[in-house]
Parts: structure tokens; C-alpha cells; sequence
């Protein structure tokens, strides 16, 4: 049923949501340990007509460059929303064509390609007021249920040391029996974290403890966040002594660059293997011209600027110009919360050249219940108007709203 | 008792060691959650004749530059390690005389004043090659105990929002039932987190909620992490606001600049405060030009060089430099683990104008219990020779030898 056109948006808010992983998350291959808390700085956006639409701000929250700057603060973020959300009628922000977005208006354009995730709370209000899915607004619907992937095994082994690469086989093991059939193991350890070789080692001993584990018909993905920068023939090494793993890609070996890259493709098809090349979580402004030379070269095969960050407008115009050449989209979500999971589910119901949905595996924090469930590691997808999500008022009024920060 | 003087180091080790904290820590003003575990970069150096001494690289580890730099990589680490140490003797380090350390010999003052972490190695294994403790070495013993203080008490209520300021009064209550009677609390809500009013009124909300916990004769100390930059109106409603809590220091309340201190010291005593003002733990090089002006104007009253990452020489150096300055030290502890406590106990121990230890409340991991002992917020001196630390080698090879990386 379509709402009343043209609403106007007369009350937003800012509330920092605490969420939980499911465990202590470890290090990366350049990062320290992730730890098992993060935030979800909720957007919620009222209007006239009585609907809420929602996104998340933790992109700009985590752009912080110093307290002179507003970047990365709150007063910042509340100046931000005021200037292009306050005010504004809901159908005033996103092209639409046969009931389907086909750009972002020029007044926002700039806005929107800045800040992706506005992009989401545009679609998430326009989809309640026409009465139909972001999904149809993107598109419509090609797959009843989207595949998603465990992306919680970070250096779990150096978390506790006594377990060794038998820990991370270990929470495999546990997520399988979650229901989850694909798996995505952080590697990379001769960068930082252990001397070289030793890195090498532990790095293969931990794909095939989780192989092991996790059983033949399982995805096994690979993510070195460019931990083997420098050493390539650490990586032919990894390579080589994964292959009877069967990883079904291979992220962020090395650094984004077209030497390495024509280089890593040939030591994966000579030796023999059929993992996908992807990166691209680090482009911020996607395309960057080194991606955009990996994809015209052919050699990479998956691309994955955030999901949220980068947002639905620029991601249809990511896939617009990926479709042509065979590049498969696969956003990153990490850091996302559970708001993110839902994002990238509803992009992924209705992208053609879709992979897998990057599951952080949250527990449940802000958002109610609803007809999302999720079985033999696929989500399926939501039914209700726009993004399908609400907020869970009781809760949201108990827990969080002593810190919401209200814009009129 | 003194074994053969001028021993030889002829074995080394770098192992990473998960060190907990008693709970999760949340944000400050300026850095996402600080979570519930953290990494000791145990250092171990052998000497032919069996001592064995101890430090920590979690410095030299945090300051990674990418794949490409050594900075920060293990690969860097036991490099630096090997050139500095591997078949030296114990006594081609530190200057002595009359049984005290008077200085770093010349070739190796210059990697002790970048690695200060380096020259508590080099005091502890001449401590034990010498029979005496690290504390005689700094200077002697200047007093029993050395009062600590719980620095654990960070934006708790965002991470219990339905608690709110009650969050960090509960956790301080606990924290004074445990035996601390000093508390640092973490303020500066205004510059990122929280709009600028609110968070001003919530630090003030927790600054008195935690009074009322921990009742009138406890120190307690706010450290606001530059978060009242570009806001000394605010930071003015702060101090008059929390006269009746009798703040005993106030902590890096905006950047360290001559101007604005002076502003905050004028403020400090017409509101009638008498809490010291602090800074220093951002200093990577002390003293750097800004605190020295700070310290030659009579503008602050303690100094923070972090303790472990300066080091024990480079602090001698700091307090020859300070004694005439009535300025008092105050070393920052956070983030060096259980080492880090141990070696600012005896710093602490030595130094006639010391205020107090700050106190990360880890639980125990690797070191084998001694004679140090806590009571009524304060430590007992170790007796021991060198830092008087010793590795539980059960513990130590049941949970974390596998981790060990031999510098060869």
C-alpha cells in the first residue's frame, strides 16, 4: 500500500547502539584485536506522515581527524543531517524510473557519492512511501535467498596461544553447526604479527585445520588484508600448500597494483588453482584508477567497496559498470553491526553479479524482529516496504535513548 | 647473590601474550572501545649463567608503517633485538657508579632514547648480574609503597547506556571494595562522542556519581584526552561544576599549548580548584619544545612520558631535569600490561617526586607470583634483584612457548 507522496522529514536522530559479536574477534594481519564490542551509529529519520526510515553514520564516526575538525564527532554528524536531510521531502532525493532508482537528484549527488550510507536511509524512506522493497527500487528480486559467509575468524590462534590453529578450526566447527556453509579465514601473518616463515606456516595449517573441520562442500574463503606485501614467494608457497583446501577466493593478498596482481594470477593458474582474485574494501571512492586498471586488465574477479559506506546509489553504479566485464560484486561489510547485514542482504537479493553477504554474526541488539530468517547459511529475504527494518521501540526507549541526540 | 659480573647474552625471545583486563573498557574522547584484551610483546633475554631479563616491545610493535617497513613487524623486531643484544655483555649498557645508574653508555644512548622499553631490559639484567635491585639502581629506595590508582574507568556508560553515569560509579564502587583508593576517570565526552552540552553534563554526572561511590577521601583524577579542545567555555562549566568532588588532577583537559594552559590555569584558580594540571603522555620524545615551555612557565604541575616506552634511562635524564621544577612525574602505564605495572612500581619506588602508579588491573598471566603485594591502594616494593620479575615457566610453556619466535 503506498503512503501519503512526498513526506517531508521533520525529525532525525543520532544513537550510538553498542553490539556484541558472538566471541573476542583477534587480530589481522595489520590490525590489533578487533575485540568483541563495536557501535552502530543509528540514524533514524521521522516524517510528517508518520514513517521512520533508518541507516547507519559508522563511516563518518570512524573519519576522525583531531577535535578541531567535525569529521568523526557528533556535532558534525547532527550539523550533517540537519543540512541535507531536515526539512527535505522524502521523493526529492533519488531518480526514480518504472518504479525502480535510476540515479541520485543532482542536489545530493555529491552528498550521496561522499556519504553512501545517506544513500540507504533515501532509499529506506522512498521504499515506505511508495509501499515497495529497497529491493524492487534497486532493481527487483533475482535470488529468494542470499548465501552468507562467517566472517569471524580473525587470529584466533593468538588469542589463545595454547590452542594454536586448532581455536580457529574450533569456532569453524561451532559455526558450521550454526548453519553457516561458508567461511572466511583471515591469513597474512608473515606481515606483522609472526616472523615470515612461521607466518606462512600457521597461515596454511589454519585453512586446512578449518577444511578439515568444516568438510568438502563448504566455501573456504582467504582474506590477507595485503599481508604477503613484499613476499610473493610466500604466497606461491601458500598457494601451493592450500590447494587440496579449495578456496573459493583469495582477498587482499598483496596490496591493490597491477604488477603484483598479473603476477599473483599466474602463480595461481599455473599452480593449479581455481580461487577468485577480489579486493577493493579498501577503495573509499570507487572506482580508484588502480581498481579500475586490476578490473580492465582482467585480473581480478571480485570487487568490494563497503557496502554500507559506499551505499546504494554508488553501488548501482558500481555494477553498472562491472556488469559488461564480468567482475563480480562483493561488498564488504564489515563493521557494519546488524544494520549492515540487512543493507548488504537486500543489495544482494537484487544484484545479479551478487557473491555472498560478509555476516558479522552480531547478536541481536536495536532492531525487531521480523520475517528475515536464515537456514543451510543463506538469509532469506525481507518482506516488509523499503528496507524491511525497524527499530524496536521498547527496547530502543529501555536501553539506548538516554544517548540519542534528537535534530528538529 | 652476585653471579660471574659481565655475563653474556646469549639467547633471546619475542612471544606475544594475551593479557585481560577485568572487564571491557569502552571509548575515550577521541578512540573507539579499548576492549577486554590486550598484548604483552614479552621480550626475554639468557645470559650464559642462567639470569634471565625481561622487558616489553609493545611500543615498537604499535608503531607499524606497512608491509613494506620493518616498524612494527615481528621481522623488525627480532632484527633490532639481534643488533642490540644478542652476545653483548649485561654491563656495556648503562654507566654506573657508586652502585647507581648514571647514564647509557654512548653507543647505545641513542637506540635506549628511541626504544626506551630497551634500557629497562638492559637495568634489569645488570640488577641481577649485579645482585641488586632496579630500585637501588635508579637512585634508592624513596619509599615502601607506591600508591596506584584504577585507570580502568572509561566511557562505561556508553557502553551500558540504560546505566549511564551509574555505569562508571558502580564499576569505581567495586573497583574501592577491591582496595583502590584512587580512581582516574575518563572525561572529554564533548568532543566526539556526544554533542557538546551533553557530554559536558555527563562528565560532570559521572565525576560526582563516582564521589558519591567511592566517599570523600579517595583521589580522583579526570583525564579528558584533549576532548575539551576549542572549548574552554565548557570546560569552564566542568570545573566549577565538579568543585565538590575535590578533583586531584586534571589530565590532558585540551592539547598541550602554552596559550591555552595558561587560560586553564588562571580558570583553575578563580573557580578555586586546587587540581594539579598533567599532561605529557603523548610526548614521543620528552621533553618536546611544548613541554618544556609548559614546565618553564609554571604551567603544569605533573608530566606523563609513558613509562615502559621512555624507560627507565631516559626517565633518570626527565627527573634531573624536573627536581628543581617542583613538577611532579607521573609516568602513563596504559597499555604495557603486567610488565608495564611491575616497572613502574620500581621506577615508582625510586623516585623521590612519583605521584602514583597507574593501574590497568590485568589479571595475571605470565609471571610467577612473588613478594609484591597490595593493600589500601598501594603496592609493596619487590625485593628482588633486577625488576624482581620472574616468567612461571609451567604457565609459560603450557599456553604460550608455541608463539615464541628465537632471535638466532
Amino acid at each position: 500500500m503506498r503512503n501519503m507522496p512526498g513526506q517531508k522529514i521533520v525529525e532525525l536522530s543520532a544513537t550510538p547502539i553498542p553490539v556484541h559479536h558472538i566471541k573476542e574477534l583477534g587480530k589481522v594481519a595489520f590490525g590489533d584485536n578487533i575485540g568483541n564490542q563495536s557501535t552502530e551509529w543509528l540514524v533514524q529519520a521521522r516524517t510528517d506522515g508518520g514513517l521512520e526510515g533508518v541507516t547507519i553514520a559508522n563511516r563518518f564516526m570512524q573519519q576522525f581527524n583531531g577535535f578541531e575538525s567535525s569529521i568523526g564527532t557528533v556535532r558534525g554528524l547532527v550539523s550533517l543531517l540537519r543540512e541535507v536531510f531536515l526539512g527535505r521531502r522524502v521523493d526529492e532525493l533519488l531518480e526514480v524510473s518504472e518504479g525502480r532508482v535510476v540515479g541520485v537528484r543532482e542536489a545530493h549527488k555529491k552528498t550521496f557519492w561522499a556519504h553512501g550510507w545517506m544513500s540507504i536511509l533515501a532509499f529506506d524512506l522512498l521504499g515506505q512511501e511508495m509501499g515497495v522493497s529497497c529491493i524492487e527500487l534497486l532493481g527487483g528480486q533475482v535470488r529468494d535467498r542470499v548465501r552468507a559467509y562467517d566472517t569471524t575468524f580473525f587470529y584466533q590462534d593468538i588469542l589463545n596461544p595454547e590452542m594454536g590453529a586448532g581455536q580457529v578450526a574450533a569456532e569453524a566447527s561451532a559455526s558450521r553447526k550454526h548453519g553457516y556453509t561458508a567461511f572466511k579465514l583471515k591469513v597474512g601473518r608473515p606481515g606483522r604479527w609472526f616472523a615470515p616463515q612461521a607466518g606462512l606456516e600457521r597461515d596454511v595449517e589454519v585453512v586446512t585445520a578449518v577444511r578439515e573441520a568444516v568438510g568438502p562442500d563448504a566455501r573456504i574463503m582467504v582474506d590477507a588484508n595485503f599481508g604477503y606485501d613484499g613476499r610473493l614467494d610466500l604466497l606461491e608457497d601458500f598457494i601451493r600448500e592450500t590447494l587440496p583446501a579449495n578456496l573459493y577466493w583469495m582477498e587482499e593478498m598483496v596490496t591493490a597494483d597491477v604488477g603484483d596482481y598479473r603476477v599473483l594470477r599466474r602463480t595461481r593458474d599455473r599452480l593449479g588453482s581455481n580461487a577468485l582474485l577480489v579486493c577493493g574494501e579498501v577503495d573509499t571512492d570507487p572506482p580508484s584508477p588502480v581498481f579500475v586498471d586490476l578490473v580492465k586488465a582482467g585480473l581480478i574477479d571480485g570487487f568490494q567497496p563497503d557496502c554500507t559506506a559506499t551505499g546504494f546509489s554508488r553501488w548501482q553504479a558500481l555494477e553498472e559498470w562491472l556488469e559488461p566485464t564480468g567482475v563480480r560484486s562483493v561488498p564488504r561489510n564489515f563493521g557494519n553491526g546488524t544494520f549492515g547485514t540487512r543493507a548488504e542482504l537486500v543489495f544482494g537479493a537484487a544484484s545479479q553479479t551478487f557473491l555472498m553477504l560478509e555476516d558479522e554474526r552480531f547478536r541481536p541488539a536495536v532492531f525487531a524482529d521480523d520475517d528475515v530468517s536464515f537456514s543451510d547459511g543463506h538469509y532469506s529475504t525481507p518482506s516488509g516496504h523499503g528496507l524491511g527494518l525497524t527499530v524496536d521501540t521498547h527496547r530502543f526507549q529501555r536501553e539506548y535513548s538516554a544517548n540519542e541526540i534528537v535534530i528538529r | 647473590m652476585r653471579k660471574m659480573p659481565g655475563q653474556r647474552i646469549v639467547e633471546l625471545s619475542v612471544t606475544p601474550i594475551p593479557v585481560h583486563y577485568r572487564k571491557e573498557l569502552g571509548k575515550n574522547a577521541y578512540g573507539e572501545n579499548i576492549g577486554r584484551e590486550r598484548t604483552e610483546w614479552l621480550v626475554r633475554a639468557r645470559t650464559e649463567y642462567g639470569h634471565e631479563g625481561l622487558t616489553i616491545a609493545n611500543r615498537f610493535m604499535r608503531q607499524f608503517n606497512g608491509f613494506d617497513n620493518s616498524a612494527g613487524t615481528v621481522r623488525g623486531l627480532v632484527a633490532l633485538l639481534r643488533e642490540m643484544f644478542l652476545d653483548k655483555r649485561v654491563d656495556e649498557y648503562l654507566e654506573t657508579s657508586d652502585g647507581r645508574v648514571v647514564g647509557v653508555r654512548d653507543a647505545y644512548k641513542e637506540a635506549f632514547q628511541t626504544h626506551g622499553w630497551m634500557s629497562i631490559l638492559a637495568f634489569d639484567l645488570l640488577g641481577q648480574d649485579l645482585g641488586i635491585s632496579c630500585v637501588d639502581l635508579l637512585g634508592g629506595q624513596a619509599r615502601d609503597r607506591v600508591p596506584a590508582y584504577d585507570t580502568t574507568l572509561y566511557f562505561q556508560d556508553l557502553l551500558n547506556p540504560e546505566q549511564g553515569a551509574a555505569q562508571v560509579s558502580l564499576e569505581a564502587a567495586v573497583s574501592h571494595d577491591e582496595g583502590y583508593n584512587e580512581f582516574k576517570i575518563k572525561v572529554g565526552r564533548p568532543g566526539r562522542w556526544m554533542a557538546p552540552q551533553s557530554g559536558m553534563e555527563r562528565d560532570v554526572e559521572v565525576v560526582l556519581a563516582v564521589r558519591e561511590a567511592v566517599g570523600p577521601d579517595a583521589k580522583i583524577m579526570v583525564d579528558a584526552n584533549f576532548g575539551y579542545d576549542g572549548r574552554l567555555d565548557l570546560l569552564e562549566d566542568f570545573i566549577r561544576e565538579t568543585l565538590t568532588a575535590n578533583i586531584f588532577w586534571l589530565e590532558e583537559m585540551v592539547t598541550a599549548d602554552v596559550g591555552d594552559y595558561r587560560v586553564l590555569r588562571r580558570m583553575r584558580d578563580r573557580l578555586g580548584s586546587d587540581a594539579l594540571l598533567v599532561c605529557g603522555e603523548v610526548d614521543r620524545d620528552p621533553p618536546s619544545q611544548v613541554f618544556r615551555d609548559l614546565v618553564d612557565q609554571g604551567l603544569i604541575d605533573g608530566y606523563q612520558p609513558d613509562s615502559v616506552s621512555a624507560g627507565f634511562s631516559r626517565w633518570q635524564s626527565l627527573e634531573q631535569w624536573l627536581k628543581p621544577t617542583g613538577v611532579r612525574s607521573i609516568p602513563h602505564n596504559f597499555g604495557n600490561g603486567n610488565f608495564g605495572t611491575r616497572a613502574t612500581l620500581v621506577f615508582g619506588a625510586a623516585s623521590p617526586t612519583f605521584a602514583s602508579l597507574e593501574d590497568e588491573r590485568h589479571h595475571t598471566n605470565v609471571y610467577a607470583e612473588d613478594d609484591v603485594s597490595f593493600a589500601d591502594s598501594q603496592y609493596s616494593v619487590p625485593s628482588g634483584p633486577g625488576l624482581g620479575l620472574a616468567i612461571d615457566t609451567d604457565v609459560y610453556q603450557k599456553r604460550y612457548a608455541s608463539h615464541e619466535v628465537r632471535v638466532t
